[in-house]
């Protein structure tokens, strides 16, 4: 008897919008329809490979991999892996595929299909297989040329004919064809469906991700729509009724066939490239060697207990066998600090000595008593994790550094799957659908980010922008449905910003390579799929706030005031006072509206506050009310207690309460007795908010082992029951640490020096949590005078000039890099004298030169912009003609730099609204709390963090031409006025409100939210 | 009226002839406009009384139609 068929051409959603279920899906459809294996087969890539594998053997079905890939001239052709070496010559040919033709593109050659032929099985494909296509056009004989040239490559054993009964036109003559050139060749037909969904139901979907593929609209023809809902995974039974009678054996050989393919994903195999050690030393001791040689440095003598420590690290590190990680990762911070490049080690790594000897981190492990176990454990034996944050203009040195060092073809970057959101489902399939482009674009620019592809509809009942809108929904029902059934879908490869795999061997024989957009080399597997395969991912992340620290530093350089930012002091006292004054808008981590509001309060005056802040302002501690009694205990309004004695040096800097997963560790070790993998084991049960059953199992473990102990039993279950209400809010204590230095270090640069500081983060935009026209504020707020931009005077990039910041030409709307340069490179041989000298000498767009005008940069020719506006369209000078107006000029600097230098856009309504009783921030800030009060202005990244009540609370900053002020808006008021601050236009706000005083820091409660009308507060606010 | 045998169309009435089928040459499903509501069609290309003609079947309503005839 034959084995039970089993599905061999499957296309899955990384078919790239030519799949439409997903894996998971069509492996449960093939499981219930009693199929003992299921095929992947993508066009040219294996990005499902990995979890498919993973789906399959939870299904009790065997996997096989397999591609459909194009050959040269554009034919299909349908390649199964025998075994792990079919897997890598998959690998391989489709490496060579991608990168040697343009990206996108992928094209095979028979050279290289016979060259890897080795543990493959070659199947003639769908209508597009050159087999198929060339008997649908009567060219017989060219058919069975191409048969026996793939019969020869694969040899009789390993090629076979393809029978896709779809209920096709044509298709029974095609079958015929087909067996009688099967007989003439003596090849076996192979049955298959060509399946692209799970479900005949799941095909309007496909039919739209085809319109989005080719770019067609759903009543346009195209040939690669499909003409009928035939490609599903069928059931045996039914494929067989389909089958003409000579082409029956087709479904058994498929069984058959399925039975002889192994399951192809390399296991088990070690990665990681070796370290390259210099002569005569091994791996572990130039570890060694330079553990302790950085431990020197770092702490001149080593105690006892550092050498323990340090020994201790030492032995899981090797045991584990990640020394050459660590070496690896040695190297490259090495190599930026000799290129000058400013990176810093962040996460769970930072609990680590060793990496803090090895300069890979900045955070003191063993000073702050940190539980390495946290990061590494032997009886966890995971792949350590550890991120390098790097000056984001210089990451790509350091990537393009790796590989040199390790070899070009064992290095590339890990892909990300970019898939299917709210507004890219309703923007793609709703064009699709034929919508109107303006209606789609209304409503997915008012779709919030957080609202997955799925839960439109129940966003639609709830959040207001959506509700209060006059959007005909009625009209949206079956696309609302369509973007619930592609929620999720990846709909085309990305590459990720950081992640990097390095490999001891060529990648191309695990991974396929092809190109990123960048004009680099991507892997196919997204990071999680390349650690399941056994690769070891390096993270090398881009981040601004090192590449505006850089800047900060370059420019006190240059102007005669360096600083060593190494070793700032870390109890600066101004730093500390500014940060208590919650004026904090710039500082990294520290600028939220949420932290600014705890800074406020907080009475910030060491490091170890900075510690708790990162960790008190997320979702957990909000949600789990953890942030108001840390606040008491830390003002001394709330006595710190502590259930045990055991947890007061545990518990001690947090005042007794648990914010950080390192404590749950240390508890866990100190009360019941939990070796450090059995207590890491508790802190992923609670963090990773696993089952109930899961929670009261291990807490019944450490209630019991804690009486065991001699803990009181009622004692033992408090102190479970704190830590489990720990549950869903641990963070990491290294990296909040690890980012607090970060956070203080910037702090002190704004504190000490204002102009630089903050002319180097707009310099660097977009960062940080504020746009520009927030930072322009924020640095006259500190009395930093901000000047216009000048094509005299102005750089590419913001300056500070006698104090002052002088705006970049970058900033001006429509000013590209090739115009900026020729302006530079002219000005360089002396100042524009006019502007006809400056036309004669620059060769600008006119709509460029237009907005240098508009925007305020040529007052150094002619401060009489509109005299200078006629001179430029007239080619000679406009004597007489009146300048425009404060207001006008506000306005147009307002568009073409998103902020304005002449005036705020509030100072032009101010008469008026001072008429209507708004008062200014500052004025209302002088208030008694409690006081209703009504200020306008502009609002300032509107956001609605989780709650723990799950009902909507809104956060917003307003600015005026005084100051800013924060407000909140629960959920009655949201509800009314929610569409004012996050629809897709939003301007300037009159909100009326309650004000509140809490430490430092004014704030109103909203009751009431106003749209200001009329220009210029109609003008939108620039994010 | 189709009268079927092993699900396929066996013989047909059409202006009140009734015509055996010769032969089924051709079956193929179409979705047609779907998005404006047409439902699936099977059609069948067959012979019958020395003519070729085309019927189509909708599942979802279990109906024949006459599509086609060639001369």
């Amino acid at each position: 008897m034959a084995p039970g068929f089993a599905h061999l051409h499957v296309h899955s959603p990384f078919s790239f919008l030519d799949g439409a279920s997903r894996i998971e899906e069509l492996v449960r459809r093939a499981a219930e329809l009693g199929q003992p294996a299921l095929a992947l087969t993508d066009h040219n890539n294996l990005s499902g490979a990995v979890r498919f594998t993973r789906a399959a053997r939870a299904a009790g079905i065997k996997p096989i991999l397999g591609v459909e890939i194009t050959m040269a001239g554009g034919y299909h052709l349908t390649l199964l892996a025998r075994n792990r070496q079919g897997y890598r010559n998959l690998c391989r040919l489709l490496t060579r595929a991608h990168l040697g033709s343009p990206r996108g593109r992928p094209s095979v050659t028979w050279e290289d299909l016979a060259a890897h032929r080795e543990g493959l099985v070659a199947l003639s494909g769908c209508r597009r297989g050159e087999v198929p296509a060339l008997i649908l056009k009567g060219r017989l004989a060219e058919a069975e040329a191409v048969a026996r040239r793939l019969r020869d490559v694969f040899g009789r054993e390993g090629f076979y004919l393809e029978i896709i009964p779809n209920l096709l036109p044509g298709d029974r003559a095609l079958h015929r064809a087909l067996a009688d050139l099967g007989r003439a060749l003596n090849l076996r037909l192979v049955a298959t469906a060509d399946v692209h969904y799970a479900r005949k139901e799941e095909f309007h979907l496909h039919d739209l991700l085809t319109c989005i593929r080719t770019q067609t609209t759903v009543s346009a023809v195209h040939p690669e729509r499909p003409l009928n809902a035939e490609n599903y995974l069928k059931a045996a039974e039914e494929l067989a009724a389909l089958l003409p009678a000579e082409c029956r054996e087709a479904l058994d050989q498929a069984g058959t066939l399925a039975e002889a393919l192994e399951p192809a994903l390399p296991e088990d195999e070690p990665l990681f490239p070796r370290f390259p050690v210099p002569p005569g030393e091994s791996a572990e001791a130039m570890l060694r060697r330079l553990t302790w040689e950085g431990a020197r440095r770092r702490y001149g003598r080593l105690s006892a207990a550092l050498n323990e420590r340090l020994e201790k690290e030492l032995a899981v590190i090797c045991r584990l066998g990640f020394t050459d990680y660590f070496l690896v990762l040695w190297d490259v911070v090495r190599e930026a600090r000799a290129r000058g490049i400013r990176c810093a080690g962040r996460g769970s790594a930072a609990d680590s000595v060793v990496a803090y000897c090895l300069e890979i981190t900045e955070v003191d492990a063993f000073r702050r008593e940190l539980l390495f176990e946290r990061f590494l454990s032997a009886e966890r034996a995971e792949r350590p994790d550890i991120d390098l944050d790097i000056d984001a203009r210089r990451r790509d040195e350091l990537a393009a550094y790796l590989g040199r060092r390790y070899g070009e073809d064992k290095v590339a970057a890990v892909a990300t799957y970019q898939t299917f959101q709210a507004r890219s489902a309703v923007r793609d399939l709703g064009k699709a659908l034929e919508l109107p482009a303006a209606e789609l674009d209304a409503l997915a620019k008012r779709l919030p980010y957080f609202v997955p592809a799925d839960g439109i509809r129940a966003a639609r009942a709830r959040v207001p922008e959506l509700k209060n809108t006059p959007l005909p929904w009625e009209r949206y029902e079956r696309l609302l449905d369509f973007c619930a059934a592609a929620a999720g879908l990846p709909r085309h490869l990305g590459t990720h910003l950081g992640g990097l795999v390095v490999a001891r061997e060529p990648l191309a024989g695990l991974v396929p390579l092809q190109w990123a957009a960048k004009g680099t080399v991507v892997a196919q597997f997204d990071k999680e799929d390349v650690e399941d395969l056994g690769l070891v991912k390096l993270d090398l992340l881009s981040l601004r706030a090192l590449s505006a620290v850089e800047e900060t530093l370059k420019a006190l350089k240059a102007s005669g005031r360096p600083v060593d930012y190494d070793r700032l002091p870390l109890n600066d006292r101004a730093n500390f006072q500014m940060l208590r004054r919650a004026e904090t808008v710039g500082v990294f981590q520290l600028e939220s509206p949420a932290q600014r509001a705890l800074q406020g309060r907080l009475g910030a005056d060491d490091m170890e506050d900075l510690v708790a802040s990162l960790a008190l302002i997320r979702p957990g501690p909000i949600k789990g009310n953890m942030v108001e009694p840390f606040i008491a205990r830390r003002r001394g309004e709330e006595p710190v207690s502590y259930p045990h004695p055991t947890l007061e040096p545990i518990l001690k800097k947090t005042y007794g309460v648990v914010l950080f997963q390192e404590q749950v560790i240390a508890i866990a070790t100190a009360i019941a007795g939990f070796s450090a993998g059995e207590a890491d084991r508790l802190r992923r049960v609670m963090t990773h908010a696993r089952s109930q059953a899961e929670m009261t199992a291990i807490g019944a473990e450490f209630v019991a082992r804690a009486v065991e102990r001699g803990v009181p039993l009622a004692t033992a279950q408090a102190i479970f029951d704190m830590i489990a209400g720990y549950a869903s809010y641990g963070f990491c204590e290294a990296h909040a640490a690890a980012f607090a230095t970060t956070a203080y270090k910037t702090a002190y640069l704004l504190r000490h020096y204002p102009a630089h500081y903050l002319a180097a983060l707009l310099t660097c935009q977009p960062m940080g949590f504020y746009p520009p026209w927030v930072l322009i504020g924020e640095a006259r707020r500190r009395g930093v005078k901000v000047l216009p931009p000048d094509v005299n005077k102005s750089g590419a990039a913001y300056s500070v000039e006698e104090g002052a910041i002088r705006v970049s030409l970058r900033q001006v709307k429509g000013m590209e890099e090739k115009a900026l340069k020729a302006l530079l490179t002219a000005r360089a041989s002396g100042p524009f004298t006019s502007l006809a000298d400056l036309k004669k000498r620059v060769n600008l767009p006119a709509d460029v030169r237009e907005n240098l005008i508009l925007a305020g940069a040529c007052a150094s020719l002619d401060p009489n912009r509109r005299a200078l506006l006629w001179e430029d369209k007239l080619g000679r000078a406009a004597p007489g003609v009146p300048d425009f107006s404060p207001a006008e000029k506000i306005l147009f600097e307002w568009d073409l730099l998103g902020f304005s230098l002449s005036g705020h856009p509030l100072s032009c309504l101010r008469p008026t609204l001072e008429r209507q009783g708004v008062l200014t921030i500052r004025a209302a800030k002088g208030l008694l709390p409690g006081r209703e009060v009504k200020v306008a202005g502009l609002p300032i990244r509107p956001h609605r963090p989780p709650t723990r009540s799950g009902r909507t609370v809104a956060f917003f900053t307003m600015e005026d031409e005084t100051g800013l002020i924060d407000v909140t808006v629960f959920e009655d008021v949201y509800q009314r006025y929610g569409h004012l601050l996050f629809g897709d236009a939003v301007g300037a706000l009159l909100v009326c409100g309650r004000l509140e005083k809490r430490g430092n820091l004014a704030s109103i409660t909203a009751l009431a939210i106003e749209e200001l009308g009329g220009r210029p507060a109609r003008i939108p606010v620039p994010s | 009226m189709v009268k079927t045998s092993g699900g396929l169309p066996a013989a047909f009435t059409w202006r009140g002839n009734t015509l055996t089928v010769a032969a089924v040459l051709e079956v193929w499903a179409d979705t047609g406009e779907w998005w404006r509501g047409e439902p699936e069609k099977i059609f069948y290309r067959l012979t019958a009384a020395g003519g070729l003609y085309e019927l189509y079947y909708e599942p979802s309503s279990g109906t024949w139609h006459l599509y086609k005839i060639y001369d």
